[in-house]
């Protein structure tokens, strides 16, 4: 169990260096938004914030991010022993998970590019992309822990392992009141 | 139809403060220890659990503020929301099972409790209760003004008075709270959570519904008119830019396993199984009553722009003035309660939490043994309660930091002791307490400070990524802890 937190570290300090990319390193600004023109309750964006450089560290920090989500999920899932299908079901579910985020991205790069606007479900295509996409992935994971949680949550002999468990601290209790 | 919108809406409200009233009553006689009164005797029901978890999960702020945001910044904060949905999948991978089992090891009836339990060291207990009174007195002041808040807008819009003070409906609404709070403690608090939940999912159902039908085009329309004005408030990111929803989605994707008031929620469940259910149960009712924060931010930003609506005074009366204009009376009076139960569920659970770690854990930690743990309980509920409004009503700026302190606080401080440490053997107390003391210090001087990081990065991702990265480095660092064999067999199951 020691492996998947050496790979948490390995993620945290990738994200700590993105993070100070992003702090450090010379942006044409860091103002993101402004109070809007006419209507002084809303805010409106500032374009200048959108270096590639930003675009592109911001676009990492989300992948590590997803990377981060899925290993927190695999640990939750891991139990005792090393299962290699619960690896690779969570392997896959972090490619796919990256993949609609990666799209996405791209999505947006052509919106900022284009003066046409293509709408998708109501929604501007990179919007759609992150709410019918990266939303709603994650619904990937909760089906995986109800159909698989007898098998990979609580195994039948669980139970049995509790009261065994409750049994040996109510006798410890009984001897040292 | 207009005329009988006031008194609908009114009579609501009443109906479902009587409704809160009668569950604390029910309650009362059902509350027998402090089992019952802070874990429900471990006793509840799938819905029942699924329900008190999505409900205490969207606060007043989703219903307030979330829309609020939306009209001010497009699509930035419904990077909040995104999260949750693996928000809720890391909170139960990683706790949906540990922290009942470690419940039923120890007798726990709260947080604190069972990380004592866990890492075998009060200290750590000690501090993960410090953390939650600092996180719940700024919450919950936060929570009891904004229904004082609403309940006063309520009275003067319907005319019933023509003028009536913030003190004065801060006691009708904190009464009512504190009512059932004091009778029945978390077994009221969460069967009030499922009227809450309801009206909450019906309400946001009805109003995503209501706002596509009344905006001629639909949401293409919306988008379009908002893109027209400025492109990146309906892009992906919103005003705010993607730097800052991401760091949104990293502390409110990872921090949900962090938030005492909902973790706790999955100690109460009746079978360890049970988790199976609450899950998808908790996401759904989620999902449904964030179409609300989506759809009328949107909507009003649109109305606005196109100039069909006046300008607002201030966003966060997006909700009110969608609900006072463009919605049907009945639909409005059910959103109005709606609105009032996600401020009451959410306040509750903290009023409980914070109860258990002022009269359970601090005592405990430090050796010292209360008798009739019941009726302290009860007692310090009321004053928490009395504590917090008086907090509400004339601390000032220190609200504001203890209210923002809050999610990122929680985050920071919890995950690593309870969402990771919970999982992981090799996780010691020396980690424990330092990420604890270090994600506290960060988020504390931040706010004092008025600290704020380029790119609306938020402070919480800062913190939580820094306690994460000590809790971690620390634990593999250090020697193996020696765990109790109880302790150990239950994190092999």
């Amino acid at each position: 169990m020691r492996k998947p937190f050496i790979v948490f570290l390995f993620i945290l300090i990738s994200l700590i260096v993105i993070l100070a990319g992003l702090i450090i390193l010379p942006s044409k600004s860091i103002q993101v938004q402004a109070q809007h023109d006419l209507f002084p309750t809303m805010l409106k964006s500032v374009k200048a914030s959108q270096s590639t450089l930003t675009l592109w560290l911001a676009f990492f920090f989300g992948i590590f991010s997803i990377c981060l989500f899925t290993l927190f999920l695999y640990i939750g899932l891991s139990g005792k022993n090393f299962n290699r299908k619960k690896l690779v079901v969570i392997v896959i579910g972090l490619i796919f998970y990256a993949g609609i985020f990666s799209f996405g991205f791209a999505s947006y790069l052509r919106y900022i590019q284009n003066d046409s606007l293509r709408i998708f479900l109501g929604f501007p295509a990179p919007t759609a992309w992150m709410l019918y996409g990266i939303w709603f992935f994650p619904l990937f994971f909760t089906f995986l822990y109800v159909i698989k949680f007898n098998d990979w949550v609580l195994k039948p002999n669980d139970y049995q392992r509790l009261k065994e468990i409750m049994k040996s601290r109510e006798r410890r209790e009984t001897r040292n009141p | 139809m207009e005329a009988i919108r006031n008194p609908v809406i009114l009579i609501s409200l009443i109906i479902y403060m009587l409704l809160c009233i009668g569950i604390g009553i029910w309650a009362l006689r059902r509350t027998k220890s402090t089992s019952d009164f802070f874990i429900a005797g471990r006793n509840l029901g799938v819905m029942v659990t699924a329900f008190a978890v999505f409900s205490c999960t969207m606060s007043g702020f989703g219903f307030v503020g979330g829309p609020g945001l939306v009209y001010k910044m497009g699509m930035s904060s419904v990077w909040m929301v995104i999260a949750s949905l693996i928000g809720f999948n890391i909170s139960f991978f990683l706790l949906g099972k540990r922290l009942r089992l470690f419940s039923e090891l120890g007798g726990s009836i709260s947080l604190p409790d069972a990380v004592a339990l866990r890492y075998g060291n009060k200290t750590t207990g000690l501090f993960i209760a410090i953390a939650i009174i600092m996180g719940v007195m700024g919450y919950l002041a936060t929570q009891i003004l904004a229904m004082s808040i609403v309940l006063r807008d309520i009275l003067l819009q319907t005319g019933i008075v023509e003028s009536i003070s913030l003190g004065t409906t801060m006691i009708l609404a904190g009464s009512i709270l504190v009512f059932y709070s004091v009778t029945g403690g978390i077994i009221a608090s969460v069967y009030t959570d499922i009227i809450q939940g309801s009206i909450m999912i019906i309400g946001a159902i009805l109003i995503f519904f209501t706002v596509i039908t009344m905006y001629d085009g639909g949401l293409a329309s919306i988008s379009q008119t908002i893109f027209e004005n400025d492109r990146e408030a309906i892009g992906p990111w919103g005003t705010l830019g993607m730097v800052g929803c991401l760091s949104w989605l990293f502390v409110f994707g990872l921090g949900a396993s962090g938030q005492p008031h909902v973790i706790t929620k999955m100690m109460m469940n009746k079978k360890v199984s049970d988790a199976r259910h609450i899950l998808p149960v908790s996401i759904f009712g989620y999902f449904f009553s964030a179409l609300l924060w989506i759809s009328i931010g949107l909507v009003m930003r649109a109305l606005v722009l196109k100039g069909m609506h006046p300008e607002l005074t201030s966003a966060d009366t997006a909700a009110s003035q969608f609900l006072q204009y463009y919605v049907h009376p009945v639909l409005a009076g059910v959103v109005f309660s709606g609105l009032f139960a996600a401020i009451m569920s959410t306040s509750d659970s903290f009023l409980n939490i914070g109860t258990a770690a002022i009269m359970h854990d601090i005592p405990k930690a430090m050796g010292i043994k209360i008798k009739n743990e019941l009726y302290w309980a009860r007692v310090t509920t009321f004053l928490l309660t009395l504590l917090a409004g008086a907090f509400a009503l004339y601390s000032g700026d220190l609200i504001a930091i203890l209210g923002a302190f809050g999610w990122g606080t929680f985050a920071a401080a919890i995950v690593p002791v309870v969402a990771i440490g919970f999982n992981w053997k090799r996780a010691t107390p020396v980690a424990a307490n330092t990420a604890i003391i270090v994600s506290l210090g960060i988020n504390f001087l931040a706010k004092l400070f008025k600290i704020t990081i380029p790119f609306g990065i938020d402070i919480g991702a800062i913190s939580l990524i820094a306690s994460l990265t000590l809790f971690i480095s620390i634990s593999l660092l250090s020697a193996p802890p020696k765990l109790d064999k109880n302790v150990e067999a239950i994190m092999d199951i």
